[in-house]
């Protein structure tokens, strides 16, 4: 089989590995992690320009190297070939092999901080992301010196203290996905977790998901298969919300 | 009674230190804790939120706004108490659901919401179902505001409705969710009564069903 792969740049290493590892053929194209920091609307849009510039050139199939991430997922569409996407709410599930050993851990340790090595690859954004991502867009993303300068040096613990994202945060945790020499990551991680003063884990993962996605091996359990003519719409499913695939409107 | 104005401003422009100065002046020559509240840092933060919502106002300024309403705030409340006043602004209960410790937009709503004249009681983070009925009970809270900011953690919304329902009181509170990952079907699916996208939008729905519209 040929396959389009599309995917986040997180799984660059997994993926390489993993397309050493098929008999099928892939071509990959990689996109900034940074477009997470988007709009939902605005990822989507980046995500169906690879794909639409995909269509039509005799794939058997795209394959979404991407979770539910946020919910950019709902409205894509498959016009010409059909697309396949793990069901996982984001990569730490993909890294993990499975999103209920993601959830089983998650909710035993609520903020917890995930690293893998694609994340500690890709921490810095292209200016062009930076200038229109959310947080630029609510006036987060603003230094500390512009801060003192127009609220005073007296609120700036203040300021910075509400606007932490992950101030509740306790845990950090490296996913170990046993494919990529990964040594030099793990100190970072455990690094960054110290600088935090955050607990340190490292988690087994694997790259079972992403071997499957390659070789073609879709169960309906841990995949969404996007035919021709539909549309990811929500559902109520319990295991994992939002991913059926429904005939779009005329 | 000019110099009033002055604390609209101070909230308008999210300055803490004259809002609370003005406050205690105004306190002092016994002006009415409830002209200063509802004719002058109510209507500031409505203000303040339809700038936010039209994004001419940052979450930073929106942030100081709120400090300088709380820090003024801090001073008349414990008037209202000794007065032996009645509370009478309605109770909305905030926290993020179980297993979900992020709080930013959360804690902009609670802001937002004591702004439009709610009386505010934040659960946190990580609030199990049973948190929000007992609090609802224990504070006679008229609205519920869930906020997730994750896929893995929205379920949790629907758990917590649930548990209302199961509990008989679904129907003597309004339930709103928010959060990144949150969708107006998603809150129709799982029997909320409402969802925006932003905290400012989110107080103006929470008025409206509670028919506080003006």
């Amino acid at each position: 089989m040929h396959y389009k792969l599309i995917s986040c740049e997180v799984f660059k290493d997994e993926l390489l590995h993993c397309i050493d590892n098929t008999e099928n053929i892939i071509d990959a194209e990689f996109i900034a992690k940074g477009i997470h920091d988007l709009s939902n609307a605005e990822m989507r849009n980046r995500i169906e320009k690879s794909i639409r510039q995909s269509e039509g050139l005799g794939f058997d199939a795209i394959l979404l190297g991407y979770g539910l991430c946020n919910t950019w997922v709902f409205g894509l569409s498959a016009q010409q070939t059909k697309i396949v996407i793990p069901k996982s709410h984001d990569c730490i599930g993909i890294l993990m092999g499975s999103k209920q050993k993601y959830l089983d851990y998650y909710f035993k340790n609520p903020g917890t901080y995930f690293q893998s090595v694609g994340w500690l690859k890709n921490t810095e954004n292209e200016p062009s992301i930076k200038k229109r991502s959310i947080q630029k867009l609510y006036g987060m993303d603003v230094s500390q010196e512009e801060l003192k300068e127009k609220y005073g040096e007296k609120h700036i613990n203040y300021l910075n203290d509400s606007m932490n994202q992950t101030k509740h945060y306790s845990k950090m945790a490296f996913i170990d996905t046993g494919t990529v020499n990964n040594t030099h990551y793990q100190i970072k991680a455990k690094d960054n977790a110290k600088n935090n003063n955050w607990n340190f884990d490292v988690l087994k993962g694997n790259v079972q998901l992403l071997q499957q996605l390659v070789n073609g091996n879709w169960p309906d359990s841990e995949f969404l298969i996007i035919n021709p003519g539909t549309t990811v719409t929500q559902s109520m499913d319990n295991d994992l919300i939002y991913t059926t695939a429904t005939v779009s409107p005329v | 009674m000019d110099y009033l104005e002055k604390l609209h401003d101070a909230v308008l422009k999210g300055n803490p230190d004259i809002a609370v100065e003005i406050t205690e002046k105004a306190l002092e020559e016994k002006i009415d804790p409830h002209v200063l509240i509802n004719e002058y840092m109510i209507r500031a933060m409505d203000e303040v939120g339809a700038r936010f919502e039209r994004f001419e106002y940052f979450i930073p300024q929106l942030l100081m706004s709120a400090k300088a309403m709380k820090g003024a705030m801090a001073l008349i409340r414990p008037l209202l108490i000794s007065e032996g006043e009645e509370d009478n602004s309605i109770c909305a209960i905030t926290g993020t659901v179980k297993g979900d410790v992020h709080d930013i937009g959360k804690n902009l709503l609670g802001a937002l919401l004591e702004g439009g004249g709610f009386r505010v009681v934040d659960l946190g983070t990580n609030v199990s179902p049973e948190q929000f009925i007992e609090a609802v009970e224990t504070h006679k809270a008229k609205l519920v505001c869930m906020s997730a900011l994750l896929t893995t953690t929205m379920p949790g919304m629907k758990t917590t409705i649930d548990a209302f329902k199961g509990a008989g009181i679904r129907d003597k509170v309004t339930m709103l969710v928010g959060g990144a990952p949150v969708t107006n079907q998603f809150a129709k699916d799982i029997g909320a009564d409402g969802y925006k996208d932003n905290a400012s939008a989110g107080v103006v729905l929470a008025k409206e069903l509670l028919g506080l519209t003006k």
